[in-house]
């Protein structure tokens, strides 16, 4: 038997390029041959995949397309329409990188644009509730839930090694009886994420409500540096202390590390397929606040304090209410190990048998 | 429900979170900071809604001095790296080296030419920068005799400071 899967990129520390590993491990275990064909492949990786054109599919194997984006790699899978598992990761809006990056702006039009082409797949996966309420509004059938996998184990190691240590020890949340509250986010630096929204939230947080905190902003600048720029410009201007941007560590370099030594988890992002990083947050017990939009309820569940707007007022103040009402967040914290259980590698394996068996039933049955 | 008293009424009686109380919630601890954080209502305003921040000449002026720094990056290590000889054969080193020299000779003149735009860049910025605070300096001169009966008003310079 032969399932491969095919992306536009197979990036390492991607959410979709962890996804795919993941994937091709699983039905390898299983005796089926699988592989990852993509445009862009990491040679960070072990095994780092094929070239999308070397792509040949037999009459009976079948072919996972990951789609975020406009790709040629879509060609390709049109061509293997019949038998497609259309596996949807939402797209992007694309105005919010124009002016930042053109490039990645129209990829993401084209993808916007493409997306009904698809609708014939026989199957569909999402990953979200979200997604598939947008997969259904376009006419999709056989729109089903795969979730993604989070490594939440190798957080947690990253978290306990050398260089994860050494980050809760350069940002303490206790220094000579003094309590310090550091702030989270993790994501790439794009206007989406409204990273922006979120130095505006701390910085009132810090004038009106806590002097003593921080704020680490985790993520690669790659897709729009200059809007990291104006971030770091909009710092200044504004006189907020101690926001830290760390770029994009990897595991080895302590990654985890930023999660063990945050007090909360903030999200100000106003577009997310279902955000990892949440997820993650809740595996370290974090309190979380976000804003209550695409795919960010389908991640936190009940399991956080989801707001409706990411106002700074608003955001910091939900921050505070969390951090000071121990009923609320003794609540919340109850209902983060079933959200994160969702995403576990025991579940993941779960459900992807169930939907590769009724890959293989509807294949046949058709 | 009384909004002002946050804490003490805040009760979660089923697994699903209320987020329309909290909303409300939320909006009264806004109400009640605006009150005790010394601000000025407009003050408040600009913070709590994160409206856009007035430029001001010493955010130009950091903006420049970070420019400045970035320019200074892209100055330096213009040359690549220097190639390890190889172990396989002294054909293939030779070619490398070769390639090595065509690729820094296209690679140094693009750097170049990057790097007069940025210093002119700069330059124009800086003038700019300085126009502006003469300009400033003579608005607020200007306000200050306005207010003051008697003195008289500075000369205004027909020419640019920096000429």
């Amino acid at each position: 038997m032969v399932i491969h899967q095919l992306s536009p990129s197979f990036v390492l520390g991607d959410a979709i390029g962890n996804q795919a590993q993941a994937i091709r491990s699983t039905l390898r275990t299983w005796g089926i041959t699988s592989q990852v064909y993509a445009q862009y492949r990491d040679k960070r990786l072990k095994d780092y995949g094929k070239d999308y054109r070397k792509l040949q599919l037999g009459r009976s194997a079948h072919l996972i397309y990951h789609y975020s984006i406009g790709s040629p790699v879509s060609q390709i899978a049109q061509r293997y329409l019949d038998r497609l598992v259309f596996y949807y990761h939402n797209i992007t809006p694309s105005h919010f990188l124009r002016g930042y990056n053109e490039h990645l702006a129209d990829l993401l039009e084209q993808g916007r644009e493409s997306l009904p082409v698809f609708r014939h797949a026989p199957i569909a996966w999402v990953d979200s509730e979200h997604n598939r309420e947008e997969l259904l509004a376009l006419g999709f059938h056989n729109v089903r839930l795969m979730p993604l996998y989070v490594d939440t184990l190798a957080l947690q190691q990253s978290a306990a090694s050398n260089n994860g240590q050494d980050v809760v020890a350069r940002y303490p949340r206790n220094t000579q009886g003094t309590e310090w509250v550091n702030w989270l986010f993790v994501g790439r630096i794009v206007p989406n994420k409204r990273q922006d929204a979120l130095i505006r939230a701390f910085h009132y947080y810090q004038q009106l409500i806590e002097p003593h905190s921080r704020l680490f902003i985790v993520g690669s600048p790659v897709n729009a540096p200059g809007y990291q720029m104006e971030l770091e410009s909009l710092t200044a201007s504004l006189g907020v202390q101690n926001v830290i941007f760390t770029g994009a560590p990897s595991f080895a370099d302590g990654f985890g590390g930023y999660f063990a030594a945050a007090s909360v988890f903030v999200c100000a992002s106003e577009h997310e397929g279902f955000g990892v990083p949440l997820v993650e947050a809740m595996a370290f017990g974090l309190p979380v606040v976000a804003l209550n939009v695409t795919g960010i309820p389908c991640a936190v569940g009940k399991a956080g304090l989801l707001v409706q707007d990411n106002a700074p007022a608003t955001l910091a103040e939900a921050v505070h209410l969390l951090l000071s009402n121990q009923v609320l967040q003794t609540h919340l914290a109850k209902q983060q190990p079933a959200q994160v259980a969702a995403h576990t590698a025991a579940q993941f394996e779960a459900v992807l048998r169930t939907q590769i068996e009724f890959l293989l039933e509807f294949s046949r049955s058709s | 429900m009384n909004q002002d008293n946050l804490p003490e009424v805040l009760e979660i009686r089923d697994s699903d979170i209320d987020a329309e109380s909290i909303m409300l919630q939320i909006r009264a601890a806004i109400r009640e900071r605006r009150t005790t954080s010394g601000l000025s209502d407009a003050e408040f305003d600009a913070l709590a809604t994160g409206a856009p921040v007035q430029p001001t000449l010493d955010g130009l002026r950091r903006d420049l001095e970070r420019l400045t720094n970035t320019m200074r990056y892209t100055e330096v290590d213009m040359l690549l790296s220097e190639v390890r000889p190889s172990p396989i054969s002294g054909l293939v080193q030779r070619f490398r080296a070769a390639l090595h020299e065509v690729i820094l000779f296209y690679v140094n003149r693009l750097a170049a030419q990057q790097a007069s735009t940025n210093r002119a860049t700069l330059t124009a910025l800086r003038k700019t920068f300085q126009i502006l605070e003469a300009q400033q300096a003579r608005i607020e001169a200007l306000e200050r005799a306005q207010h003051t009966p008697g003195q008289t008003l500075p000369e205004h310079e027909s020419h640019s400071p920096v000429d």
